[in-house]
């Protein structure tokens, strides 16, 4: 199957601000690195998950997949396509193939603008369809969206709307061009639970009728489980364990991966939490710790983890993770 | 001490608690006829999403609401006290020392100014009459107790985590021996582990020193896991109320059992959360009869047309719906 | 100067009062522009010719007196204020043309242009505004046009400022980042987007600047730099009739220089105005 998308070897460090006088006291510059090296590719129909906690890097390595930050190092592929290579003009032609689709619903909407022309700007941006075709395929796409009757909707403004009804305008826009690969940043995170599965199920079915590959962004595990086929741990800007959704969830065997795993609350009163949460604190992402970033707080921690950097290595059937003693057990 | 009793001394009664805000598009009902009592050392989780007024309730204890927006009905009865009377000055003092509270944001509640350890030191002078010393002792101690160490007494608010913070927090929540400890979202903005261990923090705190708490939240997983009771809250209402064992096995109000289903559990691979269907409620204008009608499975004729009646039911439950 | 008046304004005025400010504001705007458009009707005399004996004061046929040359002030009051509505709404749309667009442009490219434009336009802008336009007014001349342009120097770098600082909050905003992902062009994002989000704050902004510029105007007419005489102008029958005050000729001066405050009090109350409605209107929220 053809690979719509690819990170490779990823990073995006940003230089550290300094005061006029600690430049001329150190040549020395200290950057945030916040991905620090993410490699995966994405075969067509594919939904992979970042997941990760704050300094993971996750948002950042989805905003370069679909060019929005330039990567420092490592390449972007989109349909075979180096997008780190590209003249603007041509990058601005390809974001036709790649959306995204922001965390904020609140936010990610011009608070002036109509909906209706919220959704058709991106058909008049890449200069497609004439005035009356534009707002027929606005039309059908609200339709589809779930935001019926879609000719109401189409006049209103975003401040007469509730947080999941924006957010489907966002998807709305975001898939008015059919592209082939969506980023989704938090979709649902800002959404009432009680709303939650239907927006993401807006999100699978659209998937089968356009034929998308996406690229999901969450720090909610329970959230991810629902609509992942394949699930990436980053931790301070690296994946630390990557495998199919039902590999990472019954056997997950980065030590990192098996304590978020644990810490997520479950609503059944029956169950033992069975917590087992690190000491310590997320690190810096300026000087993250040497050897295995997660060592400091591994509860199973040896001395060879302090010194040497573990790789992402096979567990078999495509279950990759990043240790030097992965867990066996559950 | 078993979970599943609920302590028979009532520290906080409310009755018909009605509290509103005007807006540009209407009054707001935020909470909207709310009966509810707490007991000693318990560990109660009112559990809601957006609109539902669970924060407006609690803030309508403290009687932090602010203006516009008012208490219009309804009686607070707080260690026999009745708090709705209570002057503004006196309310301060018995927030100080009787009432903890924990919110979602600590950047905000802390002094940026101010070192962490002066914090605590200043409350406790200001609430109690312990020498500058004798509270500089208790502050470090307080401070140990939530997990920070003593070298970091004297450091300000922003050297510490989101974490870290929240931490303080619960060490000037607790630091006078307060009879109520109201937390509102107080993990939200924090990451899943820190989430846990915070979590973790005040259940353990809560156990060691019998306090009583109200935990007020969107994350009905959490809830049910380490509250001993909940109150649902729905569109300003209390819709069902039970011990966690009661509602996270048999939850009886469909609002409940929706809100449960669309709960992910991270345990259960093949299950997929579901979600409930119709609108959000309007809080100027709710639904007319059971403010969950238009949402419900189970909606009858009476749903539509009368508001039902809060039925206490045989095994100290309490559900708000015509199925009962 | 105009900045002053409504810091003094806004002490003055208590919170939710907006609407009674701007109210106010408006009238007087409105009176002062009823009365120049409606001039040729509400008076007889033409303002450049002898209309009555040198030197009246108020009378039944000169309701605000006469001037050395006779001519009737309250007619030189009605058109004068033509002269300065033209001059000043000249200067602002010229101002605001060249202002807005360099401050978007500015504000959105960042980086070494944006640096060298910000200190070009803060450099006039640190310069005292009347100086400045003194100077300009004089190197081009007198005229309508020439003096709108001398003032709308002065008042370029306001609205760039506005323009840049509002552009670079604005372009961090998601919505933003949204349709730069979805391809649009920079131009796009400036104008379609940006723009009409900082437009609140520029009418606030708007209105105290034309305050401004009305004391401006009358100060460079008081030099004699504006409009060449005899054609009807505060300003210039203000200086003309200052000799005349010690020997108790008080009409000369009084009334053009009361239209002078009025309409600068009136543009500022509406600054005032809007600002007190348009800050806690998103407060509210």
């Amino acid at each position: 199957m053809d690979e719509v998308a690819r990170a490779q070897d990823l990073r995006k460090y940003y230089p550290v601000q300094r005061s006029a006088l600690e430049r001329f006291l150190s040549r020395s510059r200290e950057f945030v690195k916040a991905v620090d090296g993410v490699t995966f590719g994405m075969t067509e129909g594919c939904v992979l998950t970042l997941a990760g906690e704050s300094g993971s890097g996750k948002t950042t390595t989805g905003k370069m997949m679909v060019g929005l930050i330039e990567p420092t190092e490592g390449q972007v592929f989109l349909h075979g396509t180096d997008l780190t290579n590209l003249k603007k003009h041509e990058l601005r032609k390809l974001r036709r193939k790649m959306q995204m689709i922001f965390q904020d619903p609140y936010a990610s909407l011009d608070p002036r603008q109509k909906i209706g022309d919220a959704v058709s700007e991106p058909l008049k941006i890449h200069g497609l369809e004439s005035a009356p075709d534009r707002k027929r395929l606005v039309l059908e796409m609200l339709e589809k969206v779930g935001l019926t009757p879609p000719e109401e909707f189409y006049s209103l403004y975003p401040r007469m709307m509730s947080g999941g009804q924006r957010q489907r305008v966002a998807i709305a826009r975001a898939m008015i061009l059919h592209p082939d690969f969506v980023v989704a940043d938090e979709p649902v995170s800002m959404i009432d639970v009680s709303l939650r599965a239907s927006v993401l199920e807006l999100m699978l079915k659209l998937k089968k009728e356009l034929d998308l590959t996406y690229l999901f962004i969450t720090h909610d595990l329970a959230v991810a489980k629902d609509i992942s086929d394949a699930i990436a741990i980053m931790y301070v800007g690296e994946i630390v364990e990557i495998a199919s959704k039902e590999e990472l969830y019954t056997k997950p065997r980065h030590p990192y991966t098996i304590s978020l795993l644990s810490a997520v609350p479950v609503p059944d009163p029956d169950t033992e939490p069975h917590r087992l949460i690190p000491k310590g604190e997320i690190p810096s992402t300026v000087n993250p710790p040497a050897g295995c970033r997660f060592h400091p707080r591994c509860p199973f921690v040896q001395p060879v983890c302090s010194k040497d950097h573990p790789k992402l290595e096979d567990m078999g059937s495509g279950h990759l993770a990043a240790c030097f003693f992965p867990r066996e057990e559950r | 001490m078993d979970s599943e009793e609920i302590k028979s001394e009532t520290i906080l009664e409310i009755e018909g608690l009605k509290t509103y805000y005007p807006t540009s598009r209407g009054m707001v009902k935020a909470v909207d006829d709310v009966t509810l009592n707490v007991h000693r050392s318990e560990f109660l989780g009112v559990v809601g999403e957006s609109g539902s007024g669970k924060s407006t309730l609690g803030f309508s204890v403290l009687r932090l609401i602010p203006p516009p927006g008012r208490i219009l009905d309804g009686s607070i009865q707080f260690e026999g006290i009745d708090i709705l009377r209570l002057s503004n000055e006196e309310m301060r003092r018995l927030r100080g020392r009787k009432f903890g509270m924990i919110f979602q944001d600590p950047m905000t509640s802390l002094d940026p100014l101010l070192r962490i350890g002066e914090h605590i030191i200043e409350t406790l002078c200001l609430h109690s009459d312990m020498s500058k010393k004798e509270a500089k002792t208790r502050a470090t101690e307080l401070l140990d107790l939530v997990g920070i160490g003593s070298e970091r007494f004297d450091d300000y608010p922003h050297q510490f985590s989101g974490g870290m913070r929240q931490r303080v927090m619960i060490a000037l929540a607790i630091c006078l021996d307060p009879s109520l400890v109201i937390a509102d979202e107080p993990t939200t903005a924090l990451d899943v582990i820190v989430q846990a261990r915070i979590l973790d923090l005040i259940s353990s705190l809560r156990k060691k020193y019998g306090l009583t708490l109200m935990l007020i939240s969107h994350d009905l997983a959490a809830v049910i896991e380490r509250c001993d009771t909940l109150a649902v809250m729905y569109a300003g209402q209390i819709v069902e109320y039970g011990t966690r064992r009661q509602i996270g096995k048999e939850p009886l109000h469909p609002y409940t059992q929706g809100l449960l289903k669309s709960t992910p559990n991270v345990r259960l691979v093949g299950a997929k959360a579901s979600f409930i269907t119709g609108p959000v409620p309007d809080m100027t204008q709710p639904p007319l009869g059971c403010r969950f009608h238009p949402r419900c499975p189970h909606a009858m004729e009476a749903c539509r047309t009368t508001e039902p009646t809060v039925r206490r039911l045989d095994d100290n439950r309490v559900v708000r719906c015509h199925l009962y | 100067m105009a900045l002053e008046f409504s810091k003094l304004l806004s002490r003055l005025v208590p919170r939710g009062q907006g609407f009674g400010v701007l109210a106010a504001g408006s009238i007087v705007v409105t009176l002062v522009i009823i009365l120049a458009l409606f001039a040729p009707y509400l008076t007889p005399y033409d303002p450049t010719s002898t209309a009555g004996p040198s030197l009246h004061p108020p009378s039944t046929e000169h309701p605000m007196g006469t001037n050395r040359l006779g001519y009737d002030v309250y007619s030189r009051v009605l058109y004068g204020g033509r002269t300065i509505l033209i001059v000043v709404i000249l200067s602002t749309l010229i101002s605001m043309i060249a202002g807005i667009p360099l401050g978007l442009f500015s504000g959105y490219r960042g980086g070494a242009v944006d640096r060298s434009i910000s200190v070009v336009m803060d450099s006039i802008y640190v310069f005292p505004g009347l100086i400045l336009a003194i100077a300009m007014a004089a190197a081009l001349g007198p005229g309508i046009a020439n003096t709108a342009l001398s003032i709308a120097i002065v008042y370029i770098p306001t609205y760039f400022k506005m323009a840049r600082g509002q552009t670079l909050s604005m372009k961090e905003q998601t919505f933003v980042e949204a349709v730069r992902a979805l391809g649009a062009k920079s131009s796009t994002l400036m104008f379609t987007h940006i723009l009409p989000n900082i437009l609140p704050t520029l009418t606030v902004v708007f209105s105290l600047n034309v305050a401004d510029a009305v004391l401006t105007e009358a100060g460079l007419s008081f030099f004699g730099l504006s409009v060449p005489a005899p054609t009807p102008d505060w300003g210039y029958d203000l200086r003309a009739g200052q000799p005349f005050l010690p020997s108790g000729y008080w009409w000369l001066i009084t009334f053009p220089g009361l239209m002078i405050i009025a309409l600068a009090i009136g543009f500022s109350l509406i600054g005032e105005g809007l600002n007190e409605l348009t800050s806690p209107w998103t407060a509210k929220r």
